[in-house]
């Protein structure tokens, strides 16, 4: 969100609310959403409508000044801005600046005289939003120096009908009052739109924002959607990703440490989908790290201390975009079946996201099975079963561990 | 606390600041929180917090240990001329918040602008109130708060009156002072004793018999009577020197056989009562009592060594305030 530029006001019954904001939005087609904030009003009195839209647009660059009431499509914004309008209108100290979160504002909060309202008095504000508390105060007199001449010409209009108006006694005086009535211009609020779409054209003149970063910075690549084993493969790196499943497959504790949380979880999310729900215990964001019992599959952030790659454990950094996999396993020449079969699916291209997520389950279901069967056999009699099942010498780890994690869920 | 256009300001300007009740018609809307604090002036220490009906402070975006965490006495608002549906729904969901927030405050609603309600449709307003919101409090399974009620007007004395309730209950040295008055209208033949702050007219104190309007609004204008001739013919070195000091003392005779007699206690209180004129023969012993009396009340704010933190949600407001001998 770059300025937002509003005018406020204290209606004299729904209290503080917006009348019009003014905003930039760069390059994309603006009517369609305009007309979105429009049909979504909530209040209706004749002090809080605005019933008009403005868009201006300038060609060079390219930008739309745009002004409605609420924007009510963009909650975080409109949730904001009534925030903003609360606070201006009942702050003590004027002007005044203040900050939020990643939100700053300026607020200058003025009265416009009226015959009609109680005490003879409206109350408005001016408020400018921005993200950059720096830029904004950098701004400061600009700002200052242009709405304060604006407040001077609505005030003076306002006087203007006072005057007039004072003569006439008011036996039951209308409660709310529209800005244009309280100043006799129709047009006050295009005027208005026209002031604020300068002022905030004019003010990306003297300073423009811009956010800064780390020259260590990389921008990070969005990974792995919850669910898409792909784009974690490609995220990992194939070779990577081969030996993590594997670790995984077998009943290794896996810790994936990094600085965006968002990408450790989705890999933890997707990691869970290719084993059994038994035999998976995960915790994400965990706040310290926790032994493989309670959690094979451990998503912390870089604030965590989690030990060194040993046997047992496999860790995955992810930092500034970039993956890396530690372990000490070594690589094995043969891998167990259900892997293989995995693998040779991910790398399969004819087969969609949906037939894949599918045919990964039908596999797991058949292992599930293997592994609870070949459980309940005695050793002795194993050897042929296992050969009418199809296991193999590689695969006698999986099976030991998800048989054991099947078994120890079903009797606890 | 209450709706918009029920009365908070007024109430405020009238009872703290004297404004003259007509004055209020040209009140602009309240559009913040208007704190004021009445601590150097009166007796009576606190903080008086009017709010702007039109916002709905409630909402989970305000911070409600700040706003009732220090609250004394919460007084709620309702215009008895209008429509008060709506303002008994927002006095349930601001009584039970506020009681979640703070156990300690103490709740009072203004049955307000009833100057302009016959005696008897009063009385039936003010039951029907007391009725639904006592309703609304056990339906929603709050038995244990406890609301008071009060008839109010700015036009007339019923205003300071309840003030002067309210403020009573917050503080905590009362049963001793009403003890003191007792002692000393019985040793005086006195028919009736108040206590006055002097400032807001509010009485803090006054004997267990019980208040008769008339005296009160007697002993009321007696003060105005007093501030007001001192204040021109008082002699004073200084222009803002106040018109009442340690000298203040006055007495006035009733063709109807009663005396008014006022006595300065302190910087901000004074004794006012009531007597009849037979019993007015030996004014020594009365002066000497009241100056017995006067020592006791010091006494009492002595031996509170550490000042009481009391608060007071004044109309429309929070307050946290410190009783202090003075």
């Amino acid at each position: 969100m770059s300025a937002v530029i509003a005018l406020c006001h204290f209606c004299d019954q729904h209290g503080p609310s917006v009348l019009i904001n003014t905003r930039v939005q760069y390059g994309t087609d603006s009517s369609k959403e305009t007309s979105s904030a429009l049909t979504t009003s909530t209040t209706t009195c004749c002090a809080c409508e605005m019933s008009s839209k403005f868009v201006s647009v300038d060609e060079k660059t390219q930008a739309n000044y745009i002004s409605c009431r609420m924007p009510y499509h963009l909650p975080r914004l409109s949730s904001w801005l009534q925030h903003v309008c609360v606070r201006s209108l009942s702050c003590e100290v004027n002007p005044c600046l203040f900050s939020e979160r990643e939100n700053c504002c300026l607020s200058l909060s003025f009265s416009v005289r009226d015959a009609m309202a109680r005490g003879f008095y409206r109350w408005f504000s001016i408020v400018i939003t921005m993200r950059d508390l720096a830029l904004l105060s950098g701004l400061w007199q600009f700002l200052h120096r242009f709405v304060n001449t604006v407040i001077k010409i609505i005030q003076e209009r306002a006087l203007q009908v006072y005057n007039l108006e004072k003569p006439f006694r008011f036996n039951n005086p209308p409660q709310s009052r529209s800005l244009s009535s309280l100043t006799r211009y129709n047009y006050i609020f295009a005027q208005i739109h026209t002031w604020f779409s300068w002022l905030l054209r004019a003010q990306t003149r003297y300073y423009t924002e811009c956010i800064p970063r780390s020259p260590y910075y990389h921008a990070q690549p969005d990974i792995a959607l919850d669910g898409d084993i792909r784009s974690l493969q490609s995220f990992l790196g194939p070779d990577s990703f081969k030996r993590l499943v594997l670790g995984l497959l077998e009943g290794k504790q896996i810790i994936l440490r990094g600085d965006n949380l968002n990408a450790v979880e989705s890999a933890v999310k997707t990691l869970k989908t290719l084993v059994p729900e038994k035999c998976c215990k995960d915790t994400i964001n965990a706040e310290e790290y926790l032994v493989p019992e309670i959690s094979n599959l451990l998503g912390v952030g870089t604030q965590v201390a989690v030990p060194q790659p040993t046997v047992g454990i496999i860790r995955v950094d992810i930092l500034q975009g970039n993956c890396h996999l530690r372990t000490l396993e070594q690589e094995s020449s043969r891998y167990p079946t259900y892997a293989n079969e995995l693998l040779k699916a991910v790398e399969n291209r004819t087969l969609n996201n949906k037939v894949l997520n599918y045919h990964i389950a039908a596999l797991k279901k058949e292992w599930t099975n293997i592994s609870k069967l070949v459980d309940r056999v005695p050793v002795e009699n194993s050897s042929a079963l296992l050969l009418a099942l199809g296991v193999q010498d590689q695969d006698r780890q999986l099976i030991k561990f998800w048989s054991r994690s099947l078994k120890s869920v079903c009797t606890s | 606390m209450g709706l918009r256009r029920s009365g908070k300001s007024s109430i405020q300007k009238v009872v703290f600041q004297k404004m003259s009740p007509n004055e209020t018609l040209f009140l602009e809307s309240t559009n913040k929180i208007v704190k004021e604090d009445i601590s150097n002036s009166s007796f009576v220490q606190f903080q008086i917090w009017d709010f702007p009906g039109q916002i709905d402070f409630l909402d989970p975006s305000f911070d409600s240990d700040m706003i009732f965490g220090g609250c004394g006495a919460l007084v709620f608002v309702i215009d008895a001329q209008d429509d008060y549906m709506d303002a008994l729904n927002k006095l349930h969901l601001t009584v039970t918040k506020a009681y979640k927030v703070n156990q300690n405050v103490k709740f009072e609603v203004f049955i307000h602008k009833v100057d302009g309600l016959t005696e008897d449709s009063k009385m039936e307003t003010q039951r029907d109130i007391h009725q639904r919101a006592n309703d609304d409090l056990t339906d929603s399974g709050c038995e244990q708060i406890h609301l008071s009620f009060h008839l109010t007007s700015i036009y007339d004395h019923s205003i300071f009156e309840a003030f002067s309730k309210v403020v009573q209950k917050l503080i905590p040295q009362l049963p001793a002072l009403e003890n003191l008055l007792n002692i000393m209208i019985s040793n005086s033949a006195i028919e009736k004793a108040f206590l006055f702050d002097v400032v807001s007219k509010i009485y803090i104190a006054t004997d267990s018999s019980p208040v008769d309007m008339q005296s009160y609004e007697l002993c009321c204008d007696m003060i105005d009577v007093v501030i007001d001739v001192s204040g021109i013919y008082g002699l004073q070195e200084e222009p803002e020197a106040p018109a009442f000091d340690n000298q203040s003392s006055s007495l006035i005779k009733l063709n109807n056989g009663t005396i008014l007699y006022l006595r300065e206690v302190n910087r901000f209180l004074a004794f006012v009562c009531i007597l009849r004129e037979d019993n007015f023969d030996r004014q020594g012993v009365i002066d000497y009592n009241f100056l017995c009396f006067r020592e006791a009340i010091q006494q009492v704010f002595v031996n509170s060594i550490q000042p009481n933190e009391m608060a007071c949600n004044g109309e429309t407001s929070a307050a946290s305030s410190k009783t202090e001998p003075t």
